[in-house]
């Protein structure tokens, strides 16, 4: 009997690079006898009529898994993990804030909340539409599981959003919150409106033009063809009689005979994808340039930068009397970033932000970086409070921890690297690798190959926030938002709490 | 806080790369998601974008950045670019 079986390409990689066959079209849920009958139809012949294989498997079929009943489980975990991002976020959100903007600068703070979800919710997803799409069983057609999250409505609406953060929300925040501080709110209001304007004009051109022109798919597909049957034959209805191919009789000249196992005749279906699904794929390739570099570059400085902190660790503890004078080096160098940063302000008074103003000014926030670091290294080797001997084996701990998260990181990069030139690069790809592994962990425990899955998604992400978090290797507009401790240093404060820290 | 706007518009753009790129990499794994009918599939028959993907030019972008920042990352440590100068360099103004 012919059934929805898994897509041919579920032991192999599914050739995107070559003409697909039919089946692609609908690689994820589509049942493969479904397009023959209709080709078939094109040409029948007078005492033939159509069997749609595809309908009768559907009446015949018991659902097998869901069965209508919600899996209330994971509606469960879906929405406290959808609360416990949104607390995240805000979490992030306030830890990282200047603290000139407590309490202030609302507007821009909830758009960078709702952005941080909407991003988080994204990463989630994934592993979410995985689960979700293999909670019916493969024998079941679509029609009969009804029951599961309706994962294309949530991307388009999670992509939209992304797009709106993207070019509405976030560049209005911020002309918004960067206006000149003298004009009124009105006057704030419509220069930041003027400037999303223009950005969504862009934005639209950018989508739309190349949508007009080119917004289709060209798909390549293999035709086939089979015969027909007269209707009697559902009478003697047994599963031998109709698993028995019915050859067509001109299959020549429409397509390939379906009884027949291979083919050569290919044909191309041009379809106009819809303009979300192109927009997503703009903004994707978009995407693409950031994260190529910030994540290829994420991937090989964390796991380093791990190791190497482990590497240079302080070894022991230190005398009171080493501890002053270098506390006193500290505030000396304190003193100085604070005779710069003063010198910066009244530049900055006399001449505005010029280039060189700015190339200074971060060069005053990565030096000012390197005396954080410095002093909570002080901190470290000369532990105070209650219990200095507790805060030592903490913070030795703190190092071998460092360790580990350098050598799991490792391996996540190396079997990243392995994935990609095993599997994608390679054509016919050498082994599955990775997907193997996630099959075979949520066959030993359900949650676990998605878990291990999401932690490879979520580790490109932390790849890419890292590299904005370095300092000295990406400058000026890149630059990441200042740590909480870091930013009462800044050049931008108004009194001195720079030498009081380190001092 | 104009920062912290600017990169989450960049992390936004980044996870839709990210999406793309585990949908490919993962294919056999997520291959009957929603996600990878619209990236694997779709984007890889857009006339005129599929070939950066079919020819997947941007990963080969992504490995030789990757070898040149472990160049440079084991040739000069991460703390040179921090420790350049103290602070003489910011006295001509």
């Amino acid at each position: 009997m012919l059934s929805c079986e898994q897509p041919p390409f579920y032991s192999e990689r599914p050739r995107t690079s070559r003409p697909p066959s039919l089946v692609s079209l609908t690689p994820f849920r589509g049942c493969v006898p479904r397009l023959a009958p209709v080709v078939s139809a094109v040409a029948p012949s007078a005492s033939n009529v159509i069997v749609d294989t595809n309908e009768f498997v559907a009446d015949t079929l018991e659902p097998v898994s869901d069965g209508g009943n919600l899996n209330w489980f994971m509606i469960i975990v879906v929405a406290v993990v959808a609360v416990l991002t949104i607390i995240f976020s805000l979490y992030l959100m306030i830890i990282y804030q200047h603290p000139e903007d407590k309490n202030q600068a609302w507007f821009p703070k909830i758009v960078v909340i709702f952005g941080m979800t909407i991003a988080i919710y994204t990463v989630l997803m994934f592993p979410l539409d995985v689960t979700n799409s293999q909670v019916c069983s493969t024998t079941l057609p679509l029609v009969d599981c009804s029951t599961t999250f309706p994962m294309d409505l949530l991307w388009q609406i999670v992509y939209i959003a992304n797009i709106v953060t993207v070019f509405v929300l976030v560049p209005f925040a911020f002309f918004y919150y960067e206006g000149d501080s003298e004009w009124s709110g009105g006057r704030k209001l419509l220069s930041a409106f003027l400037w999303t304007l223009a950005i969504v004009i862009i934005v639209i051109v950018v989508i739309g033009i190349p949508y007009i022109l080119a917004g289709f798919a060209t798909y390549t597909f293999e035709p086939a063809i089979s015969g027909l049957a007269n209707v009697g034959i559902l009478n003697t209805v047994g599963a031998a009689t109709l698993s028995n191919c019915i050859p067509a009789t001109n299959a020549g000249d429409l397509g390939v005979n379906a009884c027949a196992a291979s083919s050569s005749r290919t044909g191309t279906l041009r379809v106009r994808v819809s303009l979300i699904t192109y927009a997503m794929a703009i903004v994707a390739t978009v995407g693409w340039i950031l994260f190529l570099v910030f994540a290829a570059i994420g991937m090989v400085a964390m796991p380093l930068d791990w190791i190497r902190q482990f590497i240079a660790r302080p070894r022991t503890t230190i005398t009171k009397k080493q501890y002053i004078e270098r506390a006193k080096d500290l505030a000396r160098r304190a003193k100085d970033i604070q005779f710069v940063a003063e010198a910066l302000k009244k530049t900055r008074k006399q001449n505005g932000r010029s280039r060189k103003w700015r190339k200074n000014y971060s060069a005053v926030q990565s030096q000012v970086q390197v005396l954080m670091d410095d002093n909570d290294q002080l901190e470290r080797v000369y532990p105070q409070g209650e219990d200095p001997q507790a805060a030592w084996v903490l913070t030795v701990m703190g190092y071998w921890l460092k360790l580990l998260a350098g050598c799991v990181t490792l391996a996540l990069t190396v079997c990243w690297i392995l994935q990609v030139i095993l599997y994608v690069l390679i054509d016919p790809p050498v082994s599955p690798f990775l997907n193997d592994a996630f099959i075979g962990a949520n066959e030993v425990f359900a949650l676990f190959g998605t878990i291990l899955f999401g932690i490879f998604v979520f580790y490109l992400q932390g790849c890419v926030i890292k590299v904005r978090r370095m300092g000295g290797v990406n400058n000026g507009a890149l630059h990441a938002s200042p740590p909480r401790r870091l930013s009462l240093l800044t050049p931008d404060l108004h009194d001195d709490r720079g030498t009081s820290n380190s001092g | 806080m104009s920062s912290m706007l600017f990169n989450v518009a960049l992390v936004l753009l980044a996870t839709t790369a990210t999406i793309q790129f585990c949908a490919q990499a993962f294919a056999l794994y997520a291959g009957k998601s929603s996600i990878y009918s619209i990236f694997g599939v779709t984007l890889s028959n857009l006339d005129g974008l599929k070939y950066l993907y079919i020819e997947n030019i941007f990963i080969y972008a992504m490995l030789a950045i990757m070898l040149l920042t472990m160049l440079v990352l084991l040739i000069r440590g991460p703390d040179r670019w921090k420790r350049k100068r103290p602070t003489t360099e910011f006295y001509d103004m």
